[in-house]
């Protein structure tokens, strides 16, 4: 029984952590490579999740019946107007900003933030919203009576699934691509990559999207998956997300991942095992305790690959 | 024919004034040295070029084309290519992808021509092609001045620009380098060299100048200044 209860926070552990990793590498991969903050991160990932509905809706209207087929038409238009959001967002708030004081982009990027959710609240009212599921059912594991099976929900394995390729993918991108190497030298030193031809803002910008639309994939998995959302859901996330970054080592990029699974699971156990109240007091505690042992995180070498 | 010229060229750090009035040439085929003291502002002439900082008086002209207010990353797509101070390799890199580097102001259809020219730095350098898999953080000083090198050379400058390519390195090392050197120069690659090593630097080089507090003082060929007697006190030791 106690087995069943661990696999099971377990499984629920990994969901929230590939969520957390998703959104914490676009917190990791900018901080890599313009050393700032962005906290308007948090809400591209709320943005997704009403971008998920308006187009889930659209779709419905189109009589499009195929959940598999609507997901994925759903992701990648979501995808696309998010990395537009991200794109911007550099362009009007942060790269005017690029030889100012180091705290003005901070100042520029909380104040992106609150316009994000008021304009968002505006738009779309301020009451929590919700979408009809469309994807229902899932496995019972290890089922050995009644009561004693691990549920592993269809939402929960595609959560995980696309978790895990979408950080493939984004790892294939910086580490194997030409593009990718220049985001690595404008990390790395960013005049050096200038002087050899590397259009910098351009790099950045990418950097941008590429955050934005990792933010997007767990906005519209986290939709389809919990149904409801509103205007705030980024601010949580985002300071959950940015959490995992430092955690894993920020300006890391598979420590923005390993960050998510390990605070993703912590927080399961804690409110599996102990208490569900305090799950986020023990989270930002974990932070705390790692952070004095080692104040890089978790795989903050500077060896690592960064982006 | 000048491939670069430098007209009063005025730069520096904010309020901090660094050049005064800079004005010399480099013609297309020379060695041209730069001498000067720590803090004469060698690096930041060079860096200039780059625009980093930008010149905030006169004109920097590469190929009679003013090139003063060019984006930095469009510079080396015209034929310029610095071995910064420092190195400055990527140290998160390995070698290969350092090379790779060197080559991204190249348009997509000059990849053959690429590879030739990697082949032709693998050559010079054998031990970057031993090293190609290696994280070029790992390597020694001589070896990331080698690849600094390696790097400027991918994008196949007209003018390369070093800035003290023999800083911290053995006798032995800087012969290489300064061997090198003349080869590239012989092939009709243009060499503007910074060196604090100004025995070495105006043996090698056509002509020099001699930069002090951000002015020219001196400019003329290198016989004539080894053998100044201001220069020889102030730069070789006084012998
Ligand atoms: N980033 C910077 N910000 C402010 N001042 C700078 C900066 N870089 C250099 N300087 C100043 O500009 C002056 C010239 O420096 P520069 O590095 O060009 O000298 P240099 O001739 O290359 O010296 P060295 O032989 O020691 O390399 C120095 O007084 C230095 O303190
Ligand atoms: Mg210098």
């Amino acid at each position: 029984m106690t087995g069943h209860i661990f696999a099971q926070q377990a499984v629920n552990g990994l969901v929230l952590g590939s969520v957390y990793g998703l959104i914490a590498v676009g917190y990791t991969m900018v901080y890599g490579i313009i050393g700032m903050i962005n906290f308007a991160h948090g809400e591209i990932y709320m943005i997704a999740a009403y971008l998920t509905a308006i187009f889930l809706a659209g779709l419905t209207l189109l009589g499009l019946q195929s959940p598999p087929l609507a997901i994925l038409l759903v992701l990648a238009a979501t995808i696309a107007c998010t990395a537009l959001y991200g794109w911007s967002v550099e362009r009007i708030a942060y790269r005017p900003l690029r030889h100012a004081n180091r705290l003005a982009p901070l100042i520029s990027a909380i104040g992106i933030s609150l316009i994000l959710q008021n304009y968002v609240r505006l738009s779309q009212g301020a009451r929590t919203q919700g979408i009809p599921s469309i994807l229902d059912g899932g496995f019972h594991l290890f089922a050995s009576g009644p009561d004693a099976f691990v549920r592993l929900t269809h939402a929960q394995l595609l959560i995980v699934v696309t978790a895990i390729i979408s950080m493939f993918l984004l790892h294939f991108f910086i580490a194997r691509t030409a593009m990718g190497r220049a985001c690595r030298a404008v990390q790395q030193d960013r005049v050096m990559a200038s002087l050899l031809g590397v259009n910098t803002d351009r790099v950045i910008a990418i950097v941008f999207v590429l955050g934005a639309g990792m933010a997007a994939v767990a906005g519209v998995l986290v939709t389809l998956n919990y149904g409801s959302f509103d205007f705030f859901i980024g601010f949580v996330a985002g300071i959950k997300a940015f959490t995992a970054a430092v955690l894993g080592g920020i300006g890391s990029l598979p420590g923005a991942m390993l960050g998510g699974v390990v605070l993703g699971l912590a927080e399961s156990f804690f409110s599996g095992f102990v208490n569900t109240d305090y799950k986020d007091v023990f989270a930002f505690s974990l932070l705390v305790l790692v952070l004095i042992f080692k104040p890089s995180g978790l795989l903050g070498v500077p060896e690592v690959e960064k982006v | 024919m000048k491939i670069l010229e430098l007209e009063r060229v005025e730069s520096g750090y904010g309020a901090v004034a660094v050049l005064r009035q800079v004005s010399l040439h480099v013609n297309v085929g020379e060695i041209v040295t730069l001498i000067g003291a720590n803090g004469a502002g060698k690096s930041t002439l060079l860096m200039t070029l780059f625009g980093q900082p930008r010149a905030v008086g006169g004109r920097i002209l590469l190929d009679g084309v003013d090139i003063t207010q060019r984006a930095t990353h469009q510079l080396a797509g015209l034929g310029m290519a610095l071995v910064p101070e420092g190195r400055r390799i990527f140290p998160g890199m390995t070698v290969a992808e350092n090379l790779a580097m060197g080559a991204v102001s190249v348009p997509e259809v000059a990849a053959p021509e690429v590879a030739r020219v990697l082949e032709r730095v693998l050559g010079l350098f054998p031990i970057l092609d031993e090293r190609a898999g290696q994280r070029a953080g790992t390597l020694s000083g001589g070896e990331q001045q080698m690849l600094a090198i390696g790097r400027a050379m991918m994008s196949r400058p007209r003018v390369l620009l070093l800035d003290e390519p023999s800083l911290g390195l053995a006798p032995l090392v800087i012969q290489k380098i300064f061997a090198v050197l003349r080869e590239i120069a012989a092939e009709g690659t243009t060499l503007f060299l910074v060196e604090q090593n100004a025995n070495q630097a105006l043996r090698l080089a056509n002509r020099g100048y001699v930069l002090v507090n951000g002015e020219i003082r001196m400019e003329g060929s290198g016989e004539a200044l080894l053998a100044d007697p201001e220069v020889r006190r102030a730069y070789l030791g006084g012998h």
